[in-house]
């Protein structure tokens, strides 16, 4: 695999990144000092699930050509969004994960052979998305959703999934309405209509 | 409390039609005083996060949840408010109002310099004959005292000044305007275009016509749209019109503008002797300072709800029911667009079709119910906005899946959808209204709002048949609707909230007349969404912008002619 740079891939780059914006920072309607408190850092900060966090964000969205959610920095930002509450999380979540997880595997979940952890995690993943959903389903199932949502979300919007593994411009410049799509096209995460939408 | 100069106008408010207000009165050489109650946002230099990657937000542009709900649990339901534009929209704890309707009203507000034209949807739509008749034709509210031919020149006015694009299309029901060049349609609103016009040969489907450039306008220093669709952040480019990027620049060039922020306009002082407002009381939200200013009118143009407000909060010994208001029409006949999305489709078979840039605008299909013979169980009409384009990566928050696999599938861009919202017309009824809560008040002092609102059966009606009418279309041009809804989202939601000083050519029944000036009181002008009298289902803020113009030219006469 090729080894790209995730600039903001740490706690302490991502600090750097938000003093870099100067000015810009001022304007999200509370001081830099508070904006500091609110971002993590990194081991001192983590949580008893940690290990479990980052072993799910590389099931998940693993490394391929491009780095996958835990070199993205994703486990940061779902212990930052679990704190404020994100997509309705509590801080319970990952606790939960972990004992519905490990009730599953019949056993430590982080424990087992890589080959089992997949095959354990799909089978939560089928059964959370099942169509129609069931309702006598384990609330397992409804917590899992909300932290692959956080995952999924946390890679997207890093540089490295908006920007590596997808592509991203700012100032497109101009409008072509109708341009031909190969099959290894790459999707603009910058695309916000579809984004917003999807 | 001391006596200020004395200004020939004084505007309320630095909104959309303020900021046209301060544009026309100082450009006619009056000595125009500008309140704005929020504080200063300036152009370009002011629109702090417009540049940044979602990586470069704390919560990477998802916004902080907790705070949301402590500081914006009304202004975040919008689906506009993101974390790019949140400080655009006001508090809802500093600025409470109340909802007593069966669904709370949502009442979508921001204080500061330019007001919602920094954040507003830029849509731009003529209103035509049926329209300005209706109320006379359907009984429904009192008789527009103008018509279409009184208001067009304005409408010209106002659209080559601020640059509208859009496509010609010879409709009475949607008249042409000063456009610039149209947007481009993707290749499956082309599709969809052709298949409805060709089942349907009443129907149109048209590129929305909005307020981005596709022509640079250089006297004001505004370059062509760089197809970015993040306007809600302010746009340094000057793309698209609001306060900052245009009426403001040209008000400031003339020399005669003085603007004040962080200044609300606490009440109107009625003069019985002259008959006249002599003063506005202001209230400075940063010093706490209280000061009146005098002029020799007042151009009301607070945000509808708001100038309603002001005007309630007004009261006097000659008007205790609140200014001008000397039959209790004021405060009734509130009205939003009844709104919902009439379909949702999925649209197979032009996978290899894409795109690049993001347009600032969808497509619209103009009303076509009611228009020659009544063809709806339904009084008015609807019209839909929506569009279509490629589900993003946020599609995989919805779906199954884990690995490489998993990533490998949000790597692409995903399948094609078409959106069509539906818009309906709101009728005036009178039970619809606001008052002031008597004790209670927001963070400035000022009487909290009550807001009665709910839709009615014919909205309902409305609905339905463009639920059916979308679902139809959709499906004739190979869409498989997924999702369909009759149920009208929250009043506010289309943020078109109108109405409450309604115009009319009876003083007995309504506030204002032609000119929106108040029946009662001759040196006040009301002109924002306040003055409507029906809602028509297109945006309104194209016709409020064409009426404030229209008044400023007539007061400026009246005022040359001593009449005032």
């Amino acid at each position: 695999m090729i080894a790209v740079a995730a600039p903001t891939a740490s706690a302490v780059s991502r600090r750097e990144a938000l003093l870099s914006l100067g000015a810009a920072v001022m304007s999200l309607g509370c001081p830099p000092q508070r904006l500091w408190a609110a971002i993590p850092r990194g081991d001192a900060r983590a949580g008893p699930q940690r290990p479990l966090l980052e072993a799910l964000c590389d099931l998940v969205i693993p490394d391929t050509a491009t780095p996958g959610a835990r070199a993205a920095g994703v486990p940061d930002f779902v212990e930052l969004a679990i704190d404020h509450g994100l997509r309705h999380s509590d801080p319970q979540l990952l606790a939960a994960v972990a004992a519905g997880l490990d009730a599953t595997a019949g056993g430590a979940f982080l424990a087992l052979l890589p080959a089992q952890r997949t095959a354990v995690l799909s089978d939560v993943d089928v059964r959370a998305f099942a169509r129609p959903p069931d309702p006598q389903a384990p609330p397992l199932l409804a917590r899992w959703a909300t932290l692959k949502a956080l995952i999924v979300i946390g890679y997207y919007t890093s540089e490295t999934g908006g920007a590596v593994e997808l592509r991203y411009e700012l100032v497109p410049g101009r409008f072509e309405p109708d341009i031909p799509v190969n099959a290894d096209e790459r999707a603009w995460s910058s695309d916000w209509t579809g984004v917003k939408y999807a | 409390m001391t006596q200020a100069p004395i200004f020939d106008a004084i505007v309320i408010g630095s909104g959309i039609t303020g900021g046209w207000a301060a544009k026309e009165l100082t450009e006619r050489g009056l000595k125009v005083l500008l309140l704005e109650r929020g504080r200063s946002i300036e152009h370009r230099s002011g629109y702090r996060t417009e540049s940044l990657a979602p990586w470069q937000l704390p919560f990477h542009g998802q916004g902080n949840a907790s705070l949301w709900r402590q500081n914006h649990a009304i202004q975040s339901q919008s689906g506009q408010l993101d974390e790019w534009n949140q400080d655009y929209w006001v508090n809802d704890r500093e600025h409470p109002y109340e909802s007593s309707g069966s669904t709370p009203f949502r009442w979508y507000r921001g204080y500061h310099l330019g007001g919602r034209s920094l954040m507003w949807g830029r849509q731009c739509y003529r209103w035509s004959d049926l329209d300005f008749s209706a109320n006379a034709r359907d009984g429904y509210g009192v008789d527009w005292p103008l018509r279409y031919a009184d208001l067009a020149p304005w409408y010209d006015h106002v659209e080559k000044f601020i640059g509208v694009s859009g496509m010609r299309e010879g409709l009475p029901q949607l008249p042409d305007g000063q456009f610039q060049p149209p947007m481009a349609l993707n290749a499956v609103e082309e599709h969809v275009k052709h298949s409805i016009e060709s089942t349907f040969p009443d129907r149109r489907l048209t590129i929305g016509r909005t307020a981005n450039l596709t022509e640079a306008k250089p006297e004001l220093g505004r370059t062509a749209c760089q197809y970015r669709n993040i306007c809600a952040r302010g746009c340094s480019f000057g793309a698209y019109f609001s306060t900052q990027s245009a009426t403001l620049p040209a008000a400031r060039a003339t020399g005669n503008l003085t603007l004040l922020t962080d200044t609300l306009a606490e009440g109107l002082d009625f003069d019985a002797g002259r008959r006249r407002v002599q003063a506005v009381r202001t209230f400075n939200t940063r010093t706490k300072q209280r000061q009146a200013y005098s002029a020799r009118m007042v151009f009301l143009c607070a945000g509808s709800f708001n100038s309603v407000a002001l005007l309630l909060r007004s009261s006097s010994e000659s008007f205790p029911a609140g200014l001008g208001n000397t039959h209790g029409v004021l405060g009734h006949y509130v009205m939003d667009h009844a709104q919902t999305v009439g379909a949702v489709a999925l649209m197979p078979g032009f996978e290899q079709h894409g795109y690049y840039g993001n347009r600032p605008t969808g497509i619209v299909i103009p009303r076509f119910r009611n228009i020659g013979a009544a063809d709806g169980e339904f009084t008015r009409g609807y019209s839909f906005q929506g569009g279509a384009y490629r589900a993003g990566w946020t599609r995989g928050v919805a779906q199954p899946g884990i690995g490489e696999a998993f990533k490998s599938s949000l790597r692409g861009p995903g399948g094609w959808k078409f959106v069509l919202t539906s818009f309906v017309e709101c009728l005036p009824r009178a039970e619809n209204h606001l008052t002031l809560d008597p004790v209670r008040t927001d963070r400035d002092g000022a009487p909290m709002l009550r807001i009665q609102f709910e839709f009615g059966d014919n909205e309902g009606r409305a609905l339905a048949d463009a639920a059916e009418q979308a679902t139809t279309m959709l499906k004739a041009a190979g869409g498989q609707v997924v999702f369909s809804s009759t149920k009208p989202n929250a009043g506010g939601s289309s943020i078109h909230e109108m109405g409450g000083a309604r115009m009319g050519q009876d003083p007995g029944q309504s506030m204002l007349n032609q000119f929106n000036q108040m029946h009662a009181v001759r040196n006040v002008f009301v002109t924002d969404g306040a003055a409507m009298a029906s809602s028509a289902c297109q945006n309104p803020s194209l016709t409020y912008m064409a009426l404030t113009a229209r008044a400023a030219d007539a007061a400026v006469g009246m005022l040359r002619e001593s009449s005032l």
